[in-house]
């Protein structure tokens, strides 16, 4: 039914898709798998007319398909429903299924009558016993999910796409999902189906197309492979030997936390790292690492548990007592959550170290000329480049911003730094530069601890590897002779107990 | 060009003076006026350099007209039950002081929207004030030692003039010069960004909105030290005027950010185009017309040009 063949989608010196090739047939469940970054994302906008592939071909029964806009692919007969949810809370489940479609009228207004018939009829068409008149505001995540699927099915869809329709559902939510997706199916729909539980691909997937690196690794049925040939191919065959991190000696512990919940219903964790140690932690979107490096930096108004910073305990929230005890952080989303784009390169430097640079030591005055000094000398240090210190920071490239959002906390008496991916977006040149700081942070007895979704970026930089998945950590272990298997693996363990976990 | 609009308002202050001073040489251009016009934009200016502290923090305060009728309600009462000159002032201030720490309290710690909470915090003060005040305008005793603070010149400056001058070096340290200012701004730039770089939300919020509403406390008393009296709703007229002038502020400087210098020459355009009006005989309600049509003129001017950069 849809046929995608050499499809390339390049952005900037970029390449996103390489060659993707895919096929969809009428009435079978498709799984579409690979690690963040392989591609999916940008497949899925270029069948939904978000992007225009730059080469290859797509043809939709036999013709070709080349949406220009959202609204071309939805005639066509695609649908998608994205892992964000997009309904308005306050409206009721019927309401929002109109939401940007042309309501039935009578008489030139609104016919609420008809509204509210046509939805309880798809209800119905799938079984499904849903309090259409309740603002989806008070629904649970699931029932919101099964809404949004639902208002894609008003009108008979030939393609659906489902992007990790799953990843915050309950195992019984997930069922009735599951159910209506082979009931789709068994009414010739084809689904599209992205997601990270394998053992639910394994369930409900007819076929399968593994991406790596914007480029197809391989496809075939679900029923002539297995889970660990899937994870293979996902892990990528190309696999290349790295240079093995020099594991420093490690000192004395510096973070400690003992049944530390990040927030309520994760599990708690146990963990202990050590001066001039470098910890990465893997996980998939959602695996909870950066809630819990959050948790620790104190962010988390709800997190519960032990921490001690060099054998001193903390309390469990609070990021006053973090700064106190010597932590840094650096958040995941540099432009939403670590810097003020609109001030000054100088403003936001100077912004965490705002009482090393007093006119008179007891006072809380500014010394500007001290300030400019020591963050002209911090940033030269830590190479970012900038014309003039009283730009704006969003006149930096995003490497540079990174270096000066990770460089501002550095300074001798900082213990343990938290740096939740610290080269999202990132040339290489950077990423080396970034990289090289860690491990010169560590080397001077400091404890290091990075989140981040690049393999290639844990592998290379971690001297111990722990894996996140479902908010517990599924792996634990010194970065010698670790496979890029074991890792996906661990990242891919679908804790089943995790979704009972009150 | 970059010159135009990096001082832009700045020109606009300098282009309505010139325009006055040709059409009223007589009047508005001699040196006795623009001093005048300095004592009548003195309050105002003190008010709106006030209402800088909370839109650095990127929230509204809607009570600071109440505040400033309060303050003055309050002197006359105080000085009416035989209070001396200090702890008036003291107490009057603390109240101002502290109306404003609820507000920020409740706007930062339980997230309820400034324009609401402000809101109803200036209903409530007003309704106190007119229960303080039984509705009527205060007279009291006044003592003439305060009344001095509020009038008459020092070294041929009105005295208000040095007031909000005051000020202006007041909120000018506070915001460039301290670390509460560059956290201020940093948590009205990006809320997130400033509570993960350990910026204390609340504590800073809660300092905001105290100074701001001290600041309308000093003004309100500053006024009923000019007039001799204290009206009930004497001070509600400052609330539009006074964000009008932080606006025009905003817009004068390229980084879009409010400033002490900002707003001075916001207030200064506004006080310069009601003194020049009144001086041609131009009625009241013509220069509200046009003090609206030049604010959003101004929006205009700079939005055009940042979008041609």
């Amino acid at each position: 039914m849809l046929e995608v063949a050499g499809l390339a989608k390049r952005f900037g010196g970029v390449r996103a898709l390489d060659g993707v090739a895919l096929s969809v047939a009428a009435g079978r469940v498709h799984a579409l798998l690979g690690e963040n970054g392989a591609g999916k994302s940008t497949l899925l906008k270029c069948l939904s007319g978000v992007h225009r592939p730059d080469g290859g071909s797509m043809l939709l029964d036999g013709d070709a398909f080349t949406p220009s806009t959202p609204a071309h692919s939805e005639k066509a007969g695609l649908r998608f429903v994205h892992q964000e949810l997009n309904l308005v809370p306050h409206f009721t489940a019927y309401e929002n299924a109109w939401v940007g479609r042309r309501y039935p009228r009578r008489g030139g207004l609104i016919d609420w009558r008809a509204m509210r018939a046509r939805f309880s009829q798809t209800c119905e068409r799938y079984g499904l016993d849903i309090d259409i008149d309740l603002p989806v505001g008070r629904m649970s995540i699931g029932r919101q999910q099964i809404v949004e699927i639902l208002r894609a099915l008003m009108d008979e869809a030939r393609i659906l796409v489902l992007d990790e329709p799953t990843a915050a559902l309950s195992e019984k939510e997930a069922a009735v999902l599951h159910r209506i997706v082979r009931q789709l199916a068994s009414h010739g729909c084809a689904v599209i189906f992205v997601s990270h539980r394998l053992e639910e691909v394994m369930a409900i997937a007819d076929d399968y197309t593994v991406l790596v690196n914007g480029t197809t690794a391989g496809s075939g049925r679900i029923a002539d492979t297995d889970r660990d040939r899937l994870v293979a191919l996902m892990a990528g065959g190309a696999f290349q030997a790295r240079p093995n991190v020099p594991m420093t000696t490690t000192g004395p512990t510096v973070l400690a936390l003992s049944k530390f919940a990040a927030a309520p219903g994760r599990r708690p964790v146990d963990l202990n790292v050590a001066a001039g140690e470098i910890v990465g932690i893997y996980g998939i979107v959602g695996s909870g690492r950066s809630s819990l490096l959050k948790a620790i930096w104190g962010a988390n108004a709800l997190s519960r548990g032990a921490i001690s910073i060099d054998g001193r305990a903390l309390p469990a929230t609070g990021i006053a007592s973090r700064i106190g005890a010597g932590v840094a952080f650096a958040p995941e989303d540099r432009r939403s959550a670590g810097l003020v784009m609109d001030h000054s390169i100088l403003d936001n430097t100077l912004l965490p170290r705002l009482t090393l640079n007093r006119l008179v030591q007891a006072l809380p005055l500014l010394s500007w000329r001290s300030a400019r000094r020591d963050v002209g000398q911090l940033l030269a240090q830590r190479g970012v480049k900038y014309r003039s210190i009283n730009d704006r920071m969003s006149t930096l490239s995003g490497g540079n911003q990174q270096k000066a959002l990770i460089g501002r906390w550095v300074r001798p008496a900082c213990r343990l730094y938290l740096l939740d991916e610290p080269t999202r977006g990132v040339d290489v040149r950077s990423k080396a530069e970034i990289h090289a700081l860690c491990r010169n942070l560590a080397g001077q007895g400091a404890a290091v601890v990075f989140a981040t979704s690049d393999i290639e970026e844990l592998v290379t930089l971690a001297g111990r590897v722990l894996v996140m998945a479902g908010g517990a950590i599924t792996l634990d272990s010194p970065n010698h002779d670790l496979g890029r298997r074991t890792i996906v693996e661990a990242a891919l363990r679908a804790t089943a107990e995790q979704e009972s976990y009150p | 060009m970059s010159l135009i609009s990096r001082f832009g308002t700045l020109f606009g202050l300098l282009a309505i003076i010139a325009l006055f001073s040709i059409l009223s040489p007589t009047g508005f251009a001699q040196p006795s006026n623009l001093i005048n016009i300095t004592q009548q934009m003195a309050l105002l200016a003190i008010v709106a350099l006030g209402v800088v502290f909370v839109m650095a923090v990127s929230e509204f305060d809607l009570s600071i007209g109440a505040i400033v009728s309060m303050a003055g309600i309050t002197s006359v009462y105080l000085f009416g039950q035989g209070w001396g000159i200090v702890p008036t002032i003291a107490v009057t201030l603390a109240a101002g002081f502290a109306v404003g720490c609820v507000n920020g309290l409740v706007v930062s710690a339980w997230r309820v929207p400034s324009f609401i909470m402000t809101l109803a915090m200036g209903t409530i003060i007003g309704g106190f004030t007119f229960w303080l005040s039984a509705g009527a305008t205060l007279f009291g005793n006044i003592p003439l030692a305060f009344r001095d603070l509020g009038r008459g010149y020092l070294a041929g400056i009105p005295v208000p003039t040095l007031w909000a001058l005051g000020a202006v070096l007041f909120v000018t340290l506070m915001l460039d010069w301290t670390e509460l200012g560059r956290r201020m701004l940093a948590l009205g730039g990006n809320r997130e960004a400033a509570r993960l770089t350990g910026v204390p939300v609340v504590p800073t919020t809660i300092k905001a909105f105290g100074l701001c509403s001290a600041m309308a406390a000093a003004a309100g008393l500053l006024l009923t030290a000019k007039l001799g009296s204290a009206h009930p709703t004497g001070g509600n007229g400052f609330l539009l005027q006074a964000y009008a002038a932080v606006y025009l502020g905003i817009t004068a400087f390229r980084d879009g950010q409010p400033s002490a210098a900002g707003t001075l020459l916001g207030t200064a355009i506004i006080a310069v185009v009601a003194n020049g009006l009144t001086i041609l005989g131009i009625p009241n309600y013509m220069q509200d017309v046009l003090t609206g049509l030049i604010i959003i003129a101004s929006v205009l001017v700079r939005n055009v040009g940042s979008r041609a950069r």
